[in-house]
């Protein structure tokens, strides 16, 4: 035992990656202003409540990831101040800014050829609000790594309460958070990872785990706040693997190559204590309600987390704190009262302000900050107030987010909404749920908001590029004036469309990671204004634009069949696709690129077009196709690209007939078994079969006189 | 072992790495040392300020941490002492505007924000107040096993003894107390931390017939009950006690009774805070066990501390002697300069 005692006692420094740079971010109306992970929640910066958990864990040395924009000052301005305060003994922040980091991968293989990691540590990402006994959960790590010297990291995820994972299962969690797991029950090594993003009850699990071990643990959907305890291997691991995007890819990528790299990863399913990232939107709103509802104890809202004085005052029976300088005004409009005076009176004046909050009907769960003035006609619920803000007599406010020195006047009616600094509502505005209100913005009197509305205070495209967290802001953002309907006749704001799946690739993908997993294609593209793009999606969707690219080029240039698959390949590999969406997309690429050389304006496919695409890029198909399963595939993706454009329906026999005959990449059986099936059984198959009817005939005929022939010959 | 510095203090003290309120008290006083000794000051209200700034700090952060802000107190009395004395005795003191004990009842409590003046530089002030708050430390280290010895004289022969959650001194008190003496105790658990379990266990270990029960059922207990006998956070000023919850109920019952309540306290637990202030308030996780679906709606509220009022309590078992709850201001004025009670 004496040499376990002394690894021990080697003075490790216990580290931790923070990404700031999260892979989902809340809309441009928000991260334009203020990085995600400075966004307050119940008034405390979001980087804080991760880095007092870090604190209180005993870690030693933070690094702060992010990616150099105008926002890394703040950052680093925010990082300074937090360990300023803590003199010699906190713990220490070290912001690493890094020119070209797009996902966990490159900060991972950056951090790497830093050599900032020294032995274990932690990684996780900005958002993550948690009191999980980080300490408990390193030690079983290292313990485990004495063991068994192929385990290479821990994976974190936590065993959520039933209720809460089927209540707000379909839009609070996010298909991105949850995971089914499949780990060895003895050890706890990961045998499966999967997201779980389709909503059927049921879970494949290979049979081949089931020979490898006997006994098997399986989490349906566990909760998974991107927590890693990873050892240095990792860092190198993401460095040999380029094509590492995120997580996911290298949990994927070591279960699916064990025996190749002889590494093995844990996880650690916890069930004690709260962990809970405000990715989201819908998920702020859900970690801000139960930290005010002091579920992350000690984190509660009344203690600072920058100085650790008690801020708030706390009433334990409405769910409500203020700040000692908030006033709770009297009367309408008239002669506004102060009810607490700052300093020695609070004891005495609290008690008039529960009796406010009561009187309201119904004040509960509400933080207020500093010199913020609530008329005693407001009513507020599940919400957040900043400091120095004014909200007049009837406001009703429920799980509005309202950040520092807004006005809004009376009669306004906010739900489930984000309010930007220095924003002014005039009379009567109505926010509707999941809108934000940009920074500086005027509305009203008497406009509704519809659902889902993001509103800037500059029209876009006047933005300096030197103040822009993207460069691409103005093609991802449409403007539009001013419009009295919609910001009110005192109004100043713009709208800013939710971004289209194709277009916001640009502006989002940097900051997505790519897991690679590939679902359906056609997933669907509009998405609810706050639901972000998860990352499949947003890789899948670049890579298609990419392939596209790639093919349209080529077909103008002619370039050679070899350098075309080595220009997809390429795509491949840093996008992380399967070989069988590459062959969708290559296949669909080919018939499109025919379209969009003839198209100038017109976008209907013309045959001639389209045979010069598939003449030009026989042998890139040939080259994808090997198989007979292969073929089946490229008939399917055929299929699809109908349902998307059934412009390309008149086309569709001729497609199959010169894939057959003249470059004779589809084989007449399988396009007959493929026929005969049903194909892909897409809404678009009845108007096909018709279509190619006739095509199958002669195929049938064709192929019984080759059996015939076959037949006499033999 | 590194000098102590205060900022590692309060983080120990946020991060509730202390076993017990005695480490609290000891580390505490090794800061205050710590400042007399190293820090540059030159005249004793300079030292004071110093001493003072811990007081302040500890309060706006952890203002339910009574014990280092009780010590900060006693360091600021002593220095006082010292400083008066070193100056020639007491009719300095009287002469420099600080009223001799007589006087001191009437001071207006709202009116001695401003800490005494001692503007002179002393040069042998450093070592004196050294060798006071060294004498202080023997004192403190002692005053476990002062009340511990005490157990004897108030335990008599089969007696049925009450007490309540964990307490490390009342542990001492009863094991020396059975060594002469048999007797039965009877454990309530102290939910929701349910430290009286190893009391329990703790009590069990040293031969002493024990039993555990509930907090709620403490009332049908007490009708068999000799003493009730617990350990507190806090005395407050007004003699009442802020401790564990379930305490109230547990006192009120012995109450009804008319069973006595002795509370075993050092002294360095004599605050001079009030009643109604500060219920440090916990979290929802204590009390519901984790996956409870429990609807977000409703509301969840759980104190730290309950409250006993000094009509409740018999009488304090401390290392200076027995003070009944009226008494406790005499006691609070002894232990603490008046002009550093509004600090």
């Amino acid at each position: 035992m004496a040499p376990k005692v002394e690894v021990h006692e080697e003075p490790s420094v216990l580290q931790a990656v923070v990404l700031t740079e999260c892979d989902i971010d809340y809309g441009a109306a928000i991260t334009h202003y203020n990085p995600k992970v400075l966004v307050p929640l119940a008034n405390t910066p979001l980087l804080d409540y991760t880095l007092a958990w870090l604190e209180r864990c005993g870690v030693d040395e933070v690094i702060v990831y992010c990616r150099a924009n105008p926002h890394t000052d703040k950052i680093k301005q925010h990082c300074k101040r937090f360990t300023s305060r803590r003199e010699e003994c906190g713990i220490k922040v070290m912001v690493v800014v890094s020119e070209d980091c797009l996902n966990l991968g490159d900060a991972m293989r950056d951090l790497y050829s830093k050599s900032l990691l020294k032995d274990d540590f932690i990684l996780l990402q900005g958002d993550l609000v948690a009191t999980l006994n980080l300490q408990d959960i390193v030690a079983k790590h290292k313990e485990n790594r004495l063991s068994d010297k192929s385990m290479i990291m821990t994976c974190v995820y936590v065993n959520k309460p039933l209720e809460t994972t089927a209540v707000e299962g379909e839009e609070g969690r996010g298909k991105e958070v949850t995971a089914t797991l499949v780990t060895a029950a003895d050890t706890g090594k990961l045998l499966l990872h999967r997201r779980s993003r389709n909503k059927s009850s049921k879970i494949s699990i290979p049979t081949e785990l089931f020979q490898a071990s006997s006994d098997l643990l399986t989490y349906p959907a566990a909760y998974d706040p991107s927590l890693a305890i990873c050892s240095e291997v990792v860092p190198s691991l993401f460095s040999d693997n380029f094509d590492y995007g995120s997580r996911d890819s290298l949990l994927r990528g070591v279960i699916e190559q064990e025996e190749l790299l002889g590494y093995s990863i844990r996880c650690q399913v916890v069930q004690e204590g709260y962990a809970c990232r405000a990715s989201t939107l819908q998920q702020y709103q859900r970690v801000s309600g139960e930290v005010m509802r002091r579920e992350a104890y000690p984190m509660v809202c009344e203690s600072s987390l920058t100085s650790h004085r008690i801020r708030y005052t706390y009433d334990p029976f409405t769910t409500t704190y203020w700040e000692p300088s908030a006033k709770f005004t009297k009367g309408n409009g008239g002669a506004s009262e102060a009810v607490v005076g700052a300093g020695t009176e609070v004891d005495a004046g609290s008690v008039i302000i529960t009796c406010n909050f009561r009187g309201n009907g119904g004040a509960s769960e509400a933080v207020v900050g500093a010199g913020t003035e609530v008329d005693a006609g407001a009513i507020l619920t599940a919400s957040v107030v900043g400091d120095h803000c004014t909200l007049a007599d009837g406001v009703i406010a429920n799980a509005a987010f309202i950040m520092n020195n807004v006005q809004i006047k009376s009669g306004c009616e906010l739900s489930h909404c984000y309010i930007g600094d220095d924003v002014v509502l005039e009379k009567g505005v109505v926010v509707s749920s999941g809108c934000v209100v940009g920074p500086g913005v005027r509305l009203g009197p008497d406009v509704t908001i519809p659902p889902g509305t993001q509103l800037v205070a500059q029209p876009p495209h006047h933005h300096a590029p030197s103040t822009h967290p993207h460069d691409d802001f103005d093609e991802t953002a449409r403007v539009k004036e001013a419009d009295p309907s919609i910001c009110g006749s005192k109004g100043k704001a713009f709208i800013l469309l939710p971004e289209e799946s194709d277009q916001d690739d640009d502006d989002e993908e940097e900051e997505s990671s790519d897991d690679g997993r590939s679902s359906g294609p056609d997933e669907g593209d509009s998405e609810d204004a706050l639901m972000m793009m998860s990352d499949d999606e947003h890789s899948e969707n670049e890579f298609r634009r990419e392939v596209q690219e790639s093919l349209t080029n080529g077909m103008r240039k002619k370039s050679a069949a070899e350098n075309m698959v080595l220009e997809i390949n390429a795509s491949r590999h840093a996008y992380n696709v399967s070989m069988e969406d590459v062959l969708t997309t290559v296949t669909q690429g080919i018939l499109r690129a025919g379209q969009t050389q003839k198209q100038d304006g017109s976008t209907e496919p013309t045959w001639p077009g389209i045979n010069t695409a598939l003449k030009c890029f026989a042998d890139v198909l040939r080259n994808y196709v090997r198989k007979g399963r292969d073929q089946l595939l490229v008939l399917n993706a055929i299929e699809k690209l109908m349902v998307d454009s059934p412009e390309y329906l008149p086309a569709t026999q001729k497609i199959l007939f010169n894939l057959n005959q003249t470059f004779e990449i589809l084989e007449g059986e399988v396009i007959i078994h493929w026929y005969k099936k049903g194909g892909a059984g897409t809404t678009a198959f009845t108007t096909i079969k018709t279509s190619i009817a006739q095509f199958i005939e002669w195929l049938e005929k064709d192929s019984e006189d080759d059996d015939d022939s076959d037949d006499e010959s033999s | 072992m590194a000098p102590p510095s205060k900022q590692d203090f309060i983080n120990k003290l946020r991060l509730e790495k202390f076993e017990s309120e005695q480490s609290k008290a000891e580390e505490s006083l090794a800061l205050l040392e710590h400042i007399v000794a190293n820090a540059s000051w030159q005249t004793g209200s300079e030292l004071l300020t110093l001493l003072r700034n811990v007081d302040i700090e500890v309060s706006a952060k952890l203002p339910w941490e009574t014990t280092p802000r009780n010590m900060v107190q006693r360091a600021l009395k002593i220095v006082v002492d010292e400083y008066s004395s070193c100056r020639g005795g007491v009719s300095d003191m009287n002469t420099s505007g600080h009223p001799s004990f007589p006087q001191v009842t009437m001071v207006d409590p709202t009116g001695g924000v401003e800490l005494p003046k001692c503007d002179q530089a002393l040069p042998d002030l450093r070592d004196r107040v050294l060798e006071a708050l060294a004498e202080y430390r023997a004192e403190l280290e002692q005053s476990d096993e002062l009340i511990a010895v005490q157990g004897e004289s108030k335990i008599h022969n089969d007696e049925v003894i009450l007490t309540f959650d964990w307490c490390g001194l009342v542990l001492a008190f009863l094991t020396r107390a059975a060594k002469r003496r048999h007797f039965h105790v009877i454990v309530a658990e102290g939910a929701p931390t349910y430290q009286g379990h190893r009391m329990a266990a703790s009590l069990s270990r040293v031969g002493i017939q024990t039993t555990l029960i509930q907090d709620c059922a403490v009332f049908p207990m007490m009708s068999r009950v000799n003493k009730v006998i617990i350990g507190t956070h806090t005395v407050l000023s007004n003699g009442g006690i802020k401790t564990d919850l379930g305490a109230a109920a547990l006192a009120s019952a012995a109450k009804f009774y008319s069973v006595p309540l002795y509370v075993c306290t050092p002294t360095y637990k004599f605050s001079r805070i009030s009643g109604e202030e500060v219920n440090h308030c916990g979290s929802g996780s204590a009390i519901i066990p984790t996956n409870t679906p429990l609807p977000s709606s409703v509301n969840v509220a759980v104190s730290r501390f309950d409250y006993v009022p000094p009509e409740n309590v018999t009488s304090f078992i401390t290392n200076n002697r027995g003070i009944a709850p009226s008494y406790v201001y005499r006691h609070l004025t002894e232990l603490y300069d008046p002009a550093a009670y509004h600090v």
